[in-house]
């Protein structure tokens, strides 16, 4: 990895680091892959992929050492705001994203070794294999088996809504290797494999008709125990280290924010802007985004002085995710008939509809954001 | 206006909120209900011993120059004795005084709690829509003709500071509260606090200023003083709050708590993320809002904030009520005072349909929507 030239990109004023990152997805994001609202096949994201792991700029969050940024939240947020401005497309980026940091701080150094290196440079694409068809908001109930049988584990079940799996060489999974004690105490945290025999990948197609997750059967597949990351049934504690900062990148506004300029759009392309009651309805979609956005400053604000974001920010995700999902609503609303067509592209007014339907539910369902915040916020008792 | 330092603000905060704990009497609210002027000389004497009358106002007039920021501090802690008034009044018109470039004899009598004057700008229900032109006139012989309404403040007051269509356009003016041809007739609002209409007729008075600075000093006014019920209405939604929480936890059936239905836990969430939500949006305002010279973004500041907040409030009530079940609609419930006090507020200087039209009047111009990056 090039590190000739060490830079503290936390210590640049931050003009200049937006200026860095703008500069540098000008000259290397092809303009063709930005602004789209799903993932593309991971051979035509490569180049975009490669470009960030030339510059380093692929693993923002990770120590300098291992060829991140080192980049502290706060500048890590930032980071994800101006790609996200910028529209540059969605990678399969959930191994760099978050089984490189777990790696960091739970693998041997041989793990470290093998393993970063060619996530970061996108040799092996990773997947994230937790749910499972009777383990979903209740994911200690996983059931996904392990046999351990001298020095290797061999692995039967099955998982489930895994993003990128179709594409991805690797997946990390949640695997209950003892069924004796607390269902969080017997899961182990699997590095896993492929192109092993014995695993079968079938895509799912989504609202949208992307296939973007997968469902993954695992048949006697076999690897050798030194694939477990942390100690063994301890996955449960090596998984949940890993939800800190995702949960403020899935609060962020910048979903809604795209859907207002559409309606903007919209509304002036089919002259309503003169009627009061279009124009009430869109500065009520102003304001909730715009005041999510004030929410959002607000966490980050705590990030930059306290270092982390305290359970409160589940209101922000809450929020935001359904605004996201009420605006795309009003964008129906304001085309009439013609959002009953299936468009493409700019003109493709039910892809935020649809695309706003999995925030909601990903990252912790919403519902069960409330359960957190009523028990923990609020110190309601513990639900009848 | 410089900002102020966070250490002064905390004080400020810590002072009203030791002022409203001992002086947060229900019973007295209710006592008042229905008579004038709507509080009593003690509470006036505390506001201006306080220096809350002197906050808003600048330094150069014997003002602390501490702007709404600090105000803002002010009226939220002043929910906690279930009501601000009579401060939103009289802030409103020691700004319009100020933008209006008024003599500052009168701003430092104003702080002194000396003068206590009250503007009388509003004639019809929904008049928050800029420019507008007064029905009020101002005859060539400096007499006033006509109606307001809607004064907050009117009884008690000492002065009314009357907007007027005159040769030039509009003109502002000061009439004394005694003056000849000037008459009150007193509504009473939810919460029991009178709202003056008055009728003038050759009343004389003396021109505070004439032209556009009118309606600038006017706008500006109106912002920071909707910027101010926002955070009074912030104040009574946290304690709607804390009371309907303590109520969940409290308050049993079926032999639980019923703060231990999921159905109900749910609901009080949601409650929790609009309160922070609000919380939120008022914040960064307040944060912002002394800072700005230009009228735009101030207003599309105040109108954002004052709607995110008469709209939490109005859920907030709706919310608190239903999850108290019977005991939610009595008076005898201090959640009560907060529900009348915020109705009392919400549709004042703009309810938000008001608001979000005098947002799109500024935006739209602009052309764009926000994107988030700035
Ligand atoms: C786009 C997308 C991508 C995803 N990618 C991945 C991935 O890469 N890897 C992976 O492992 N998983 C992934 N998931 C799965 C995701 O983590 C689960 O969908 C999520 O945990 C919810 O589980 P479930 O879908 O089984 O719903 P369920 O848990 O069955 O929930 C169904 C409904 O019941 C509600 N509910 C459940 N329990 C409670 C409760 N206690 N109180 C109140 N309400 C409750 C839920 O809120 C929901 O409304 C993805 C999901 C989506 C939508």
């Amino acid at each position: 990895m090039p590190a000739d030239t060490i830079v503290d990109w936390n210590e640049m004023a931050e003009t200049d680091f937006r200026r860095t990152l703008r500069d540098f997805i000008e000259a290397e994001c092809p303009p063709d892959l930005r602004g789209y609202p799903h993932r593309f096949p991971a051979q035509v994201s490569m180049p975009w992929y490669k470009a960030l792991h030339r510059q380093c700029f692929i693993a923002p969050g990770w120590p300098v050492e291992y060829g991140g940024m080192g980049l502290r939240p706060e500048r890590h947020l930032i980071f994800i705001e101006e790609m996200e401005a910028a529209g540059t497309p969605w990678l399969h980026d959930a191994g760099v994203r978050n089984l490189g940091p777990a790696i960091i701080a739970w693998g041997n150094e041989a793990q470290k070794a093998f393993y970063l290196p060619k996530m970061h440079a996108g040799e092996h694409i990773w997947c994230q294999g937790y749910s499972e068809p009777s383990a979903g908001s209740d994911l200690a109930s996983l059931q996904c088996d392990g046999r351990f049988e001298g020095e290797n584990l061999i692995i039967n079940g099955q998982k489930i809504w895994t993003t990128s799996a179709h594409v991805a060489t690797h997946i990390f999974a949640l695997i209950r290797t003892d069924r004796s004690g607390k269902k969080q105490e017997g899961i182990s945290f699997v590095l896993i494999d492929m192109s092993l025999p014995g695993i079968t990948v079938r895509p799912i197609e989504n609202l949208s008709g992307h296939p973007d997750f997968c469902e993954v059967f695992f048949d006697n597949v076999t690897v050798g125990a030194t694939c477990i990351l942390g100690e063994p049934n301890k996955g449960w504690t090596v998984a949940r280290s890993l939800l800190g900062f995702e949960r403020i990148w899935a609060g962020s506004p910048k979903r809604a924010f795209k859907v207002l300029l559409s309606l903007r759009q919209q509304m002036e392309e089919r002259g309503l802007l003169t009627s009061d009651y279009w124009r009430d309805r869109l500065a009520q979609a102003i304001f909730d985004t715009q005041d999510a956005q004030d929410m959002y400053a607000g966490f980050a604000d705590l990030v930059r002085t306290d270092g982390a974001v305290g359970i409160e920010i589940s209101a922000l995700k809450i929020w935001s995710t359904a605004t996201f999902q009420r605006l795309s609503e009003l964008l129906l609303e304001v085309a009439g008939t013609d959002a009953t067509l299936a468009g493409e592209g700019a003109a493709d007014l039910l892809a935020p509809y649809y695309e706003s339907r999995a925030p909601t539910i990903f990252a912790g369902t919403n519902e069960v954001h409330r359960n957190i915040l009523a028990r923990s916020v609020l110190g309601l008792p513990k639900s009848a | 206006m410089t900002s102020v330092d966070a250490d002064t603000l905390v004080l400020l905060r810590d002072a009203v909120g030791k002022h409203a704990a001992r002086t947060a009497d229900g019973r007295a609210v209710r006592a008042r209900r229905s008579s004038l002027p709507g509080y009593t000389p003690a509470e006036l004497t505390i506001m201006a011993e306080q220096g809350w009358l002197a906050i808003g106002l600048p330094e150069a007039a014997g003002g602390l120059g501490l702007g709404t920021v600090a105000a803002g501090i002010v009226a939220e802690g002043l929910a906690g004795c279930f009501s601000a008034d009579p401060f939103h009044g009289l802030f409103l018109a020691g700004r319009v005084l100020a933008h209006a470039k008024a003599d500052t004899d009168m701003l430092a009598a104003l702080a002194g709690g000396e003068i206590l004057p009250a503007l009388a700008w509003q004639e019809q229900p929904q008049n928050f829509r800029f420019p507008f032109s007064p029905i009020t006139m101002l005859s060539a012989d400096g007499t006033l003709n006509g109606k307001k309404a809607y004064v907050a403040g009117a009884a008690g007051a000492t002065h009314f500071i009357v907007s007027a269509t005159s040769s030039s356009g509009l003109a502002l003016v000061l009439t004394k509260a005694d003056a000849f041809g000037l008459s009150i007739h007193h509504d009473f609002r939810a919460d029991g606090t009178p709202m003056g209409q008055l009728a003038l007729a050759a009343t004389p008075g003396v021109i505070l200023c004439e032209g556009e600075i009118v309606e600038t000093a006017l706008r500006a006014a109106l912002d920071e003083t909707s910027v101010l019920i926002a955070a009074e209405l912030m104040g009574h939604v946290d304690r709607m709050m804390a009371l309907v929480i303590e109520h969940l936890k409290t308050r049993h059936q079926f032999g639980k708590p019923i703060g231990a239905f999921q159905a109900l836990q749910h609901r009080a969430v949601d409650m929790f993320v609009q309160q922070r939500l609000a919380r939120a949006v008022l914040d960064t305002t307040l944060a912002r809002i002394d800072g700005l010279n230009d009228a735009t973004t101030r207003g599309m500041l105040a109108a954002r904030v004052r709607a995110r907040l008469n709209d939490t409030a109005q859920y907030i009530i709706r919310e608190s009520i239903q999850l108290f079940g019977a005991m939610g609609i009595t008076d005898e419930n201090d959640l009560s005072l907060h529900v009348k006090r915020c109705l009392s507020l919400v549709g004042w200087l703009g309810n938000s349909v008001e608001q979000r039209g005098y947002y799109m009047d500024m935006a739209a111009p602009l052309g764009a929507v926000p994107n988030g990056r700035d």
